[in-house]
């Protein structure tokens, strides 16, 4: 019990923490395939669904248009807090930050187990709401007023005030997580580990707790004034004049468009929080299969911050449709296209990296590389999106829905891939199977393009996203068998995932056995066996030199580790500057 | 001298509750090897990794706090300036618990000047006498809003600005109970003397917080009752 489940060892909360992300991404991938199926074929009869959640059905078996709603919402919810905010950063971080820098463990180990517990309860919270009178809420997961105050009737009821009361102490543990995560990088470096010298992706981990303690307040005061809102009656963001069930609510003085600047404050920045670590560990597993020093260390570190600052100034290119005024629209898109340098930067530095290197192409490397086609791919959409001349037509289309599920959904779950493919042999002495591995990336790595580009198509044609069927427009149904082909594409990909959960199964059990530095890397993780001992480093590493030693001029070898002093390397001029 | 001061490290250290208060006290006098740092013994003892100084906690602790008081008082000022409203009156507790806690601060901050004076009686009456006001403080803001409710005004009252005077003092107030935990951590410390003026992370740490919540009551008191 104390070893495991309240274990104090930054290794345990790591995978705990991993294990909770893919729970959620296991029930949110199964709630989207609803959603398709429902889309896509809306008169079908559910008989044996329709038995477990009779309310989310009609009397002739068909699933209510409020239910698919619902199933957006949840489906939104689940992937965008359980799994990307805590999958790239709290479980790969827990587990490898304190080894990364040479830390025998986090600065407070206690705080690092009770927010995992504590984000464990946000989730149960979450799922509850399934099950509740009214069922799960519908007004999505960014919860606009005035639809989320209504607080009777089907998605209206109790599910969204868990909802909120959910996210609420969600945000409590990822501020609690990050403050461990701060505090530890800032004073539990070994000797010699300068700020310069960490790993890129203890960069992203930096730049992504400060987002944290920055953004997830904000969450945090936000849905406890909605849920005040809905609870006893206050108006902050209840409107005047709003008709429910036929009634007209008056004498209210809320001002329902607040919310969205006070969600969208959180909600930009959370998204970067998503993507950051994945880009940290995406530029480690290019550098490392590349056998070449990442291309332009410090102005990868600086566009990761940069992109971090950038991030809470962009928060109105959500809301040029809420009516803000043009010459906001205006300066809000000038800031929002601004990310796209420092995000240039980083995609240049990836090829840069790449160019010329002895490339490995091992299943690590294949996610990373399908990680920068990806953010690219994803990012170009968001190019179009920027401009609110532009965004005012495609806003509320499937363009929006293609676009962020390729950059923030697709992206960062490859990155998530790449991690796991990467450090597994580190967490457990063996190495995944490469072959299953292959197999996997190609059918996700085609499945997510086969599924996501063509939204982009849809929504320039005029295809609304959140609506539950479009057979009933005219001009609609000439896109249904695209919609057919998507939703076809995504069985076939979500089945494909599969093959990942089998092989990290059996490869857990019966995987190649590997010497605890099978991919040659030269980081401090490496150092120790795989799995690592409980207390990491038996005495206090020496950090020598800079993270991307790859393929040095003189060096007999071509990765130096971080402890090799350059006493050891004949005349070892180094490529970074340190 | 140091092997048992570091014995009572250890049973601190496995005290303590998990709020983010708490835990910073739970490392009370981790950076004890800083201070001592001429006694060698101590430091091969407590090797330099296991570092955490419980103030950068605290710094980093107050950025999410100073954001989530600015998010609601973003919400304030946009109702003001849309809807305007008739401010309420003030209760005239709130007047009295705005000094007590001020006092407060000015005798906590006494309590560990005492501290580092090595002055441990007067620093054991500084840390009774601010608990002793904290509670009062407490208090007074209880009877503030038994003093509205009195007069009839309640949190979801037709009056915004009585509202976000309820929502303020309860979130002020919260914050401020961490805060207490932290003092009566500190009164319960002085009282068996544990500590000492190279061991008083935990003092730091708790007035520097209480400081904090003090400024942050004073900003909202001249938002709630002057700037109008």
């Amino acid at each position: 019990m104390r070893k495991y489940l309240f274990s104090l060892d930054h290794k345990v909360v790591g995978l705990q923490y991993y294990l909770l992300a893919l729970t959620a991404l296991i029930v949110a991938v199964s709630l989207s395939v609803l959603m398709r199926l429902r889309l896509t074929w809306p008169e079908d009869v559910w008989p044996l669904f329709s038995k477990l959640l009779p309310s989310a059905f009609n009397n002739a078996g068909q699933m209510t248009p409020d239910f698919y709603l619902a199933l957006m919402t949840m489906h939104g919810t689940i992937m965008i807090f359980f799994v990307l905010t805590i999958a790239p950063q709290a479980a790969f971080g827990n587990y490898f930050l304190p080894l990364q820098i040479g830390a025998n463990q986090m600065a407070a180990p206690r705080l690092g187990q009770t927010s995992f517990w504590i984000t464990t309860l946000a989730f149960c919270i979450l799922i509850t709401a399934f099950f509740v009178a009214g069922g799960a809420p519908l007004a999505g997961w960014t919860a606009y007023p005035p639809l989320s105050i209504i607080s009777s009737g089907t998605g209206h009821a109790r599910g969204m005030d868990l909802w909120l009361i959910s996210l609420a102490v969600f945000s409590i543990a990822a501020i609690l997580n990050s403050l461990n995560f701060m505090v530890t990088i800032l004073e539990h470096r070994t000797s010699g580990m300068q700020l310069m010298r960490m790993p890129l992706t203890c960069w992203g981990w930096m730049a992504t707790a400060m987002i944290s303690l920055l953004a997830f307040p904000v969450l945090l005061a936000a849905g406890l004034l909605l849920l005040l809102d809905r609870l006893i009656g206050t108006d902050f963001f209840t409107p005047n004049g709003m008709i429910v069930n036929g009634q007209i609510i008056d004498l209210r003085q809320g001002i329902p468009i607040l919310w969205q600047h006070l969600f969208w404050f959180f909600g930009h920045p959370e998204v970067y929080l998503a993507i950051l670590p994945g880009m940290g560990v995406v530029s480690h597993i290019l550098a490392t299969f590349s056998r070449k020093p990442v291309f332009g260390y410090r102005t990868m570190v600086w566009a990761t911050l940069a992109i971090a600052l950038l991030g809470f100034l962009v928060w109105g290119h959500h809301m040029f449709v809420a009516g803000i005024s043009p010459y906001l629209s205006m300066t809000f898109s000038f800031l929002t296209l601004t990310i796209a340098i420092p995000s240039a930067i980083k995609t240049l530095n990836w090829l840069g990296t790449m160019w010329g290197g002895k490339i490995r192409l091992a299943t690590p490397m294949l996610y990373a590389i399908g990680f920068v086609s990806l953010f690219v791919t994803g990012g170009l959409g968001g190019i179009f999106l920027g401009q609110s001349s532009l965004d005012i037509y495609l806003h509320d289309t499937y363009f929006v829905v293609g676009h962020f599920h390729l950059i923030m959904g697709s992206a960062a779950v490859f990155a998530i891939f790449a991690a796991t493919a990467f450090w597994f042999p580190k967490v457990f002495g063996r190495q995944m199977n490469e072959d299953l591995g292959k197999v996997h990336f190609f059918l996700t790595f085609i499945g997510v393009y086969a599924i996501f580009l063509p939204m982009h198509f849809l929504g320039i044609a005029g295809n609304p996203r959140r609506y539950a069927e479009i057979s009933q427009f005219i001009y609609l149904n000439q896109l249904q068998p695209l919609h057919k082909f998507i939703t076809i594409a995504m069985l076939i990909t979500v089945n494909a995932q599969l093959l990942f959960f089998i092989n990290l199964i059996t490869s857990t059990f019966a995987g190649k056995k590997v010497n605890e530095n099978p991919w040659q890397a030269t980081t401090l993780e490496w150092t120790v066996t795989s799995p690592p001992p409980k207390d990491n480093f038996s005495e206090p590493p020496n950090v020598c030199r800079g993270a991307y030693d790859f393929s040095l001029p003189d060096a007999a070898q071509d990765f130096l580790m971080q402890t090799q002093a350059d006493s050891m390397v004949a005349e070892d001029k180094p490529v970074e500057p340190k | 001298m140091s092997t048992v001061e570091t014995k009572i490290r250890r049973t601190n250290t496995t005290s303590g509750g998990n709020n983010t208060g708490g835990d910073n006290y739970n490392r009370g006098g981790g950076d004890e090897g800083n201070n001592s740092g001429s006694n060698d013994g101590s430091q091969t003892e407590q090797p330099k990794k296991h570092k955490t100084s419980p103030m950068l906690f605290l710094t980093f602790a107050m950025i999410p706090i100073a954001i989530f008081f600015a998010a609601i008082v973003f919400v304030y000022l946009a109702h003001e300036m849309r809807n305007g409203w008739t401010p309420i009156a003030m209760p005239a507790a709130v007047l009295a618990s705005t000094l007590v806690l001020i006092i407060s601060s000015v005798t906590l901050e006494m309590a560990r000047k005492a501290l580092k004076a090595k002055l441990l009686e007067d620093f054991k009456r500084w840390v009774m006498v601010s608990t002793f006001l904290g509670i009062t403080f407490f208090t007074t803001q209880l009877i503030a809003w038994k003093q509205l409710m009195a007069k009839g005004v309640y949190i979801e009252a037709i009056n915004p600005h009585a509202t976000f005077f309820y929502i303020l003092t309860a979130a002020h107030g919260l914050h401020l109970f961490g805060g207490l935990i932290g003092l009566s951590y500190v009164l319960f410390g002085a009282m068996y003397y544990r500590f000492s003026a190279d061991r008083r992370n935990a003092v730091d740490v708790t007035t520097t917080y209480w400081h904090f919540m003090d400024g942050l009551w004073i900003f909202l008191f001249l938002l709630l009752f002057v700037w109008k």
